[in-house]
């Protein structure tokens, strides 16, 4: 059981087809796994097929070739994502966006009440419920992004760039934040992004794909102990290595 | 179920106010002006009525046709079929049907329906339509993780949502253009209704009745739209925002 990984990608390609019906080859033969509990990141320059690849993971691209197979069967069911742009209705309230995927899944009123308001609460939203995102900060914005996809539980979480449309101060207190939350619940992340210092800083191991088609350039172990140090050896050599491998 | 959304503006005590005055006002105004001009009350009310169930009657069904070809005009290739389709229609001058419409349904309620129908539902549609088209990407995918997929959950709960800005613009514009095109009806033929008092007015050379009916018809939909539609306006700036 504890051998079987969280996602397997077996042999993974996309072409996409441009209205005037020229192909576009975005993924090329991309196989790897992210074991359970695991902080897997994606790395690329941007172009390379990376957020295609997160949502061929999500089940909005199905992909021309190729397999994907989680923990539960073709399809996970409790699966979260977090986007760059935020992504969090601009009709809804704080409250109704974090409530958002346990309504569609059904989840009683009386539930959903108290789920809601604990992870508004862990994300520091207290206060907020009644806000609509347009008098939102960005940095609150992203914190209702997360809310929202933790407030599933998930057992796989997507993070597209979640971090890079946001200042340097809030996005270094938001990775914090999160790296503290994956460090109680434990779900397996995967996460796309161009920062290496974000990557090495963030994940468990690092995979850096080749530019257009994306291929798998290598995979990096980073052995680094949590939380790190940004300014060690250490962490200076993993950054370095990785961004020889990243090819532009 | 916490749908639909609440609208701030009408929690407002002031809006009490409002909706007091911009609904007494007219209708004390019609009282007093008929009484000074020596007209029945009782007439000009049936007048106006007639004109204003017309547009509401013609405006429920515009809105429902709307709603139901932009959704229906969802896949590319319906669109691809229907839209030049109707583009034409909606340059095509509904006046020029109001002749066949009066021979074939009679010179009446029906045939004044048809014809707004045929003027109100094109901006209504074209605005919802635009709404659907811009939506933000992102908000599609959110949409789809978190569990909006399919059938009844994602129309309430993204495509309404989505439309609603649209819908809303589109009524306005399409309610101004009913009205416009009713008076004129009106004053063709259709009776009663605003137009015909208005157009009686102007033969007998009763300005100040004209001038009574015109202020009474200003009133009314200025009532309308700071009753409803300026309250959904502001309300669909928060749906479309960023």
């Amino acid at each position: 059981m504890n051998n079987q990984p969280a996602i397997a990608v077996k042999n993974l390609s996309h072409t996409f087809v441009t209205e005037d019906g020229k192909h576009v080859e975005v993924l090329k033969d991309v196989s790897f796994t992210v074991r359970p509990g695991e902080f897997f990141t994606i790395l690329g320059p941007s172009g390379c097929g990376k957020s295609t690849l997160l949502r061929v993971l999500a089940g909005m691209i199905k992909p021309n070739h190729g397999e994907l197979l989680f923990s539960d069967g073709k399809t996970s069911e409790r699966l979260a994502m977090i986007f760059q742009s935020f992504a969090i209705f601009p009709w809804l309230t704080v409250y109704e966006n974090v409530e958002f995927g346990l309504k569609m899944q059904n989840v009683s009123i009386h539930d959903r009440r108290e789920t809601v308001h604990e992870h508004i609460k862990e994300m520091g939203l207290t206060g907020f419920e009644h806000a609509y995102p347009k008098d939102l900060s960005g940095g609150m914005r992203q914190r209702v992004g997360i809310a929202r996809a933790l407030a599933l539980n998930p057992k796989i979480l997507l993070m597209d760039e979640a971090f890079s449309s946001l200042d340097a101060f809030t996005a270094e207190r938001l990775r914090k934040d999160l790296l503290a939350l994956w460090s109680k619940d434990r779900m397996t992340i995967v996460m796309v992004t161009h920062l290496v210092d974000e990557a090495v800083e963030m994940s468990d191991r690092v995979l850096v794909m080749t530019p257009r088609p994306g291929m798998v350039e290598a995979t990096i172990d980073v052995s680094l102990s949590r939380p790190r140090d940004k300014r060690s050896k250490d962490f200076f050599a993993l950054v370095d290595r990785a961004n020889e491998l990243v090819k532009i | 179920m916490r749908y639909p959304h609440h609208i701030k503006i009408y929690k407002k005590r002031w809006h009490l106010v409002v909706t007091f005055l911009t609904i007494v006002l007219p209708i004390v105004f019609i009282f007093v002006f008929s009484k000074i001009g020596g007209i029945s009350a009782g007439g000009v009310f049936v007048d106006i009525g007639a004109s204003f169930v017309r547009v509401i009657f013609a405006y429920i069904i515009s809105v429902a046709l709307a709603i139901v070809f932009s959704l229906l005009l969802g896949s590319a290739k319906a669109e691809a079929f229907f839209l030049p389709l109707f583009d034409v229609l909606q340059s095509f001058p509904s006046f020029a049907l109001l002749p066949i419409f009066s021979i074939w349904f009679g010179v009446g309620n029906i045939t004044a329906i048809l014809f707004l129908v045929m003027t109100m539902v094109w901006p209504i549609l074209f605005s919802t339509l635009s709404s659907l088209h811009m939506v933000r990407e992102d908000l599609k995918e959110a949409s789809f993780v978190f569990g909006a997929q399919g059938g009844i959950k994602k129309l309430l709960h993204f495509t309404v949502p989505v439309a609603f800005p649209g819908i809303i613009t589109g009524s306005i514009v399409g309610l101004g253009e009913g009205w416009e095109a009713i008076v004129g009806a009106e004053i063709i033929g259709i009776s009663p209704g605003i137009g015909g008092f208005l157009n009686k007015a102007s033969m007998d050379g009763n300005i100040p009745i004209l001038t009574f009916g015109i202020i009474a018809l200003l009133l009314i939909l200025f009532s309308m739209n700071k009753l409803i539609w300026l309250p959904l306006l502001k309300k669909s700036h928060d749906y479309s925002h960023e």
